[in-house]
């Protein structure tokens, strides 16, 4: 090998290690722990697309038909719906899912007043996602 | 239990990182072993210059990862909703993570076993892997066209496991195997591998792009295209680095120097083809673009983001930011919330930035840029032959420690 070419193999050479090992391999995958890995953590997956109540809507009834609809499929079995007033959380029972992006359930006996509904849902692919919405009874 | 919640959404992803990079890390070495190391097998003493040793380890690796995940995840979910241990256990993402468990075992257990088992059971121990992969992944959860967007993962995930996955067993291999022309056959057998791994991951790639961005306007306006956008710049950067070792491998000098320049360019490939996978278990944390409605950026915003401008060194009062975001779940209820904000429990929910908020941020990313630029331009100094005294810029980075630990706010930044 001549000119040139001999010239960058011996810089190669000169700048490559002795064998190769696992902790030399390893070592090269240290950085992946960059920016990459929490590029966007805080935002969750399922996103609520529509409800009822909708935020801040005023509701003129004791009874209420809570309904949510999701972008994605949602494990109704492993999902909540909590209704917090000035009384206090009250776990809201599901009713049998009719569709497999939706949460329905009967909310009962509403004292007039400033309400947060809490929901959180399991989606098909394993993540766990919450949100809130506030409304009023009056 | 508290403690736990208020640091899911951060082990979360770091998990399911970890958990996707070594389920193609052992689809990768599986193919590897059966498809180019298998190409000179009948060579004596190349059964041995396979990775066993990388397979076993990252199939424990996987066992480990994937059974804190499920843990983790069915402890979360029983304790926020008070559904008992069964229930937990019988949601999807836990079968999911059972099927990851049972490959991984499999793996781990015939990685020392004979090689008639490990041809054998290689591959439907892999496939375990790869339905729980997809079984979590974005597809699993789609309203319309699931079973096809599930094939095409399906088959995305395999194309990333067949090139990267597969890269640190040949690059273990490259070193190992004895003999010129044995190590030009493994490598040739290789580059084709990788070839078909390629093709695979940018045509069902583009296909997924078409499914969950849609539009060019998706793309750069929400984290869900950006993120995208970052994973192929660096597929990108990294099949770069394949071509310039294809040319070597196709002209049959896998030798000598070019041996070890091939080596370099595979263990850059490496660190950036992982990190793209990284990157994807990040966005698996996202929902797709097409599903963001609000917060979508205009491009004008990030023109106006993007235009150089001279760095504003004023930081406002700490007294001046927002308060804490509360992540205890009795605090969080009560707090003062964005209606339909989703997020994912411990994390917290985000809150309106105030000005002094975005000026705390950008001060203390000026100082940081800062720090940066000093540590690259000694680095290059260190390298001319009168900037010897500059080699030890690493300890520049020092300062940004003591910088961090003083000036470091959760809400705000980093």
């Amino acid at each position: 090998m001549k000119g040139p070419a001999a010239a960058m193999t011996k810089s190669i050479q000169s700048r490559t290690g002795s064998r190769l090992s696992l902790k030399h391999l390893s070592s090269k995958l240290v950085y992946v722990f960059g920016v990459t890995l929490l590029g966007g953590f805080l935002q969750a997956h399922a996103v609520l697309e529509n409800s009822t109540p909708g935020a801040h809507e005023i509701v003129h009834s004791d009874h209420l038909t809570i309904a949510l609809a999701f972008n994605s499929r949602v494990d109704s079995k492993r999902s909540q719906i909590t209704l917090i007033s000035a009384g206090g959380p009250k776990e809201v029972p599901l009713d049998p899912q009719k569709a497999p992006n939706t949460l329905k359930a009967q909310a009962n006996g509403l004292k007039a007043g400033a309400y947060r509904l809490i929901w959180q849902v399991l989606a098909a692919d394993g993540h766990i996602t919450r949100g809130q919405i506030p409304f009023e009874v009056q | 239990m508290a403690a736990l919640i208020e640091n899911f959404g951060y082990f979360a992803v770091l998990l399911r990182a970890f958990c996707l990079s070594l389920e193609f890390l052992l689809i990768g070495g599986a193919i590897f072993y059966l498809w180019a190391q298998r190409s000179n097998l009948g060579e004596p003493g190349n059964e041995a210059a396979f990775g066993h040793r990388m397979l076993l380890g990252a199939a424990l690796g996987l066992l480990g990862a994937q059974s804190l995940w499920l843990a983790l995840d069915a402890a979360i979910l029983r304790s926020t909703t008070g559904i008992t241990w069964r229930d937990a256990f019988g949601a999807d993402f836990f079968i999911a993570g059972l099927l990851a468990i049972a490959g991984a075992a499999t793996i781990a257990i015939v990685s020392g076993s004979s090689k008639t088992y490990r041809a054998k059971l290689l591959l439907p121990a892999n496939l375990l892997l790869l339905a729980s992969s997809v079984m979590t992944s974005h597809s699993a959860a789609r309203l319309d066209h699931r079973p096809v967007l599930m094939a095409i993962t399906s088959i995305h995930q395999l194309g990333a496991a067949i090139w990267i996955g597969s890269l640190p067993f040949f690059l273990w291999s490259l070193v190992h195997t004895e003999g010129r022309e044995s190590r030009a056959q493994m490598a040739t057998a290789y580059s084709r591998q990788a070839l078909t791994g390629v093709v695979l991951l940018a045509g069902s790639g583009l296909m997924l792009g078409l499914a969950y961005i849609r539009s060019f306007t998706l793309l750069y306006g929400t984290s869900y295209g950006v993120m995208t956008l970052t994973k192929c710049v660096l597929l990108g950067l990294a099949l770069f680095l394949g071509f310039r070792n294809n040319r070597i491998i196709w002209n049959r000098i896998v030798d000598g120097a070019w041996r070890l320049r091939m080596r370099r360019f595979t263990e850059a490939e490496i660190g950036i083809g992982f990190t793209a996978i990284f990157a994807a278990a990040s966005l698996t944390s996202q929902p797709p673009a097409i599903d963001i409605q609000a917060n979508r950026v205009a491009a004008s915003s990030i023109i106006a983001r993007f235009a150089p401008q001279i760095p504003s060194m004023k930081t406002p009062k700490l007294a001046e930011l927002s308060p804490v975001t509360p992540i205890n779940a009795e605090e969080e209820r009560a707090f003062g919330t964005s209606p339909l904000d989703t997020y994912v429990p411990g994390v917290g929910q985000t809150q309106p930035e105030k000005l002094a908020d975005l000026e705390w941020s950008e001060y203390n990313h000026h100082w940081a840029g800062l720090v940066v630029l000093v540590a690259g331009i000694l680095a290059l100094v260190s390298r001319s032959r009168w900037g010897r005294w500059a080699r030890h810029w690493p300890l520049v980075f020092i300062g940004l420690a003591i910088f961090l630990l003083l000036r470091a706010d959760s809400e705000n930044w980093p």
